[in-house]
């Protein structure tokens, strides 16, 4: 499927050309492309239609826009096969998937592994330096960086493969993954690896400073968190 | 590393924060370290990049909102404190929140302006001509790195007069400043922890 690694590589640059008024409509456009040239190699009168339906207004979570841009990629290419329902199919879907992927998919990275990243980046480089390893910053930079990357990349790929394979039927199978347990629990481990972060700092005076205005300012911004929640 | 060099630095790193991945590579967590090592001072960039999380980490890009842009905060606190210029942490913690202030509103103009390239390439399909997607993407690209290297410059190379003036200031804001920098990475964590438990 020479789709897959097109889509998957161009998905990175959803954001590049990002505007007020058209959102990630560019970078939507400019990743699907090559999947509507192969589509519509053989009816080229399709392809600018095709193009312009898709320099329309369009806004998800980066990481999930892997689905969106499988699912689009195959009605599209259902469409050009002679299957004329696909198209507007394709962008109802697109704009239902980009909204309801985009709540889930916010929650998930931004509010929980971008937090977890930093948190664990933080507590590896104190644990390691306060174990005597050598480069302690860089073993945390990197045990953050996978913490974020790792379910990232496979979410967009398999969000690439799985609407490629399905089409709409990807909507299907996205819709019943256990999102909600997933984002309950990077948000623990990021709240616990926050924890031990400042548990690590505290322990060290070379970190915490003063050891009564670190706990008291952790006191305080704990307590301003859960006087507003 | 030199101004120009660290500009630059901090010009592709923002790049993942806006146009490209996002990898992560450029929040405060990886570019504090990263700058403080470049310049000899791996830790005290790391602190400054944990400073500057703690204010920009809760903050959720949904939708693309804009506020302090965190890779330009990150890497000019530490870059100042860190480099040639030696600011003092708790000056050049402020300063970086100030060039990473500044960011956020050149990047809302850059982005109030992007809506033509998107225009432009409908307005070339409608004549029948080719959209040029890979072009529009390659200048937005550019102008952002190029946005982003002018504002990082600007900040660094303020690095010398604000290391000479910052001693002249009165002593009450200059222990402000101090106690802000220490106090803020564990409000920032205590304020995340909460959070982060209450909603799991």
């Amino acid at each position: 499927m020479r789709t897959f690694p097109s889509l998957f590589l161009r998905s990175l640059f959803l954001q590049a050309g990002f505007s007020e008024e058209a959102r990630q409509a560019l970078g939507f456009a400019w990743a699907l492309d090559p999947a509507l040239r192969a589509a519509y190699a053989a009816r080229p009168e399709g392809l600018a239609e095709a193009r312009a339906r898709h320099l329309e207004s369009f806004n998800t979570q980066p990481c999930a826009s892997g689905l969106v841009l499988g699912t689009a990629a195959a009605l599209e290419a259902r469409f050009a096969a002679g299957d004329a329902a696909s198209a507007p199919r394709a962008a109802a879907l697109k704009g239902a998937l980009a909204a309801s992927l985009a709540g889930a998919a916010d929650a998930l990275f931004w509010g929980a592994l971008r937090p977890l990243a930093a948190a664990l980046a933080a507590a590896a480089a104190l644990a390691a330096f306060a174990a005597g390893w050598p480069r302690p910053l860089a073993l945390g930079v990197v045990l953050g960086l996978l913490a974020f990357n790792v379910p990232a990349l496979a979410v967009r790929g398999v969000g690439v493969a799985r609407g490629l394979a399905r089409g709409e039927g990807a909507a299907v199978w996205a819709a019943a993954l256990p999102v909600q347990p997933w984002i309950r629990a990077a948000r623990l481990a990021a709240a616990l690896a926050v924890a031990a972060a400042a548990a690590l700092a505290w322990s060290d005076p070379r970190f915490s400073g003063s050891r009564a205005l670190a706990a008291a300012a952790f006191a305080a911004g704990a307590a301003s968190s859960w006087r507003r929640e | 590393m030199s101004a120009l060099a660290g500009s630059a630095a901090l010009a592709l790193l923002e790049l993942d924060a806006s146009s490209i991945g996002p990898f992560l590579l450029s929040r405060p967590f990886v570019v504090g370290p990263l700058f403080g090592a470049a310049c000899g001072r791996p830790w005290l960039g790391a602190a400054l990049g944990a400073a500057v999380e703690a204010v920009t980490l809760r903050r959720l890009p949904l939708g693309g909102a804009l506020g302090i842009s965190a890779p330009v905060a990150a890497g000019a606190a530490a870059w100042l404190a860190c480099g040639p210029a030696a600011l003092a942490p708790e000056a050049a913690f402020l300063a970086g929140l100030g060039a990473g202030w500044a960011h956020g509103r050149v990047e809302a103009a850059l982005r109030r302006l992007g809506g033509a390239r998107v225009r432009r390439a409908r307005a070339a399909l409608a004549a029948g001509g080719e959209p040029g997607l890979g072009a529009a993407v390659l200048s937005a690209l550019a102008l952002q790195a190029a946005a982003t290297f002018v504002v990082a410059l600007a900040a660094l190379r303020l690095g010398e007069p604000l290391a000479r003036l910052w001693p002249l200031l009165p002593s009450a804001p200059r222990e402000g400043a101090r106690l802000a920098l220490a106090v803020v990475p564990w409000f920032g964590a205590g304020r995340l922890a909460v959070s982060l438990a209450r909603r799991a």
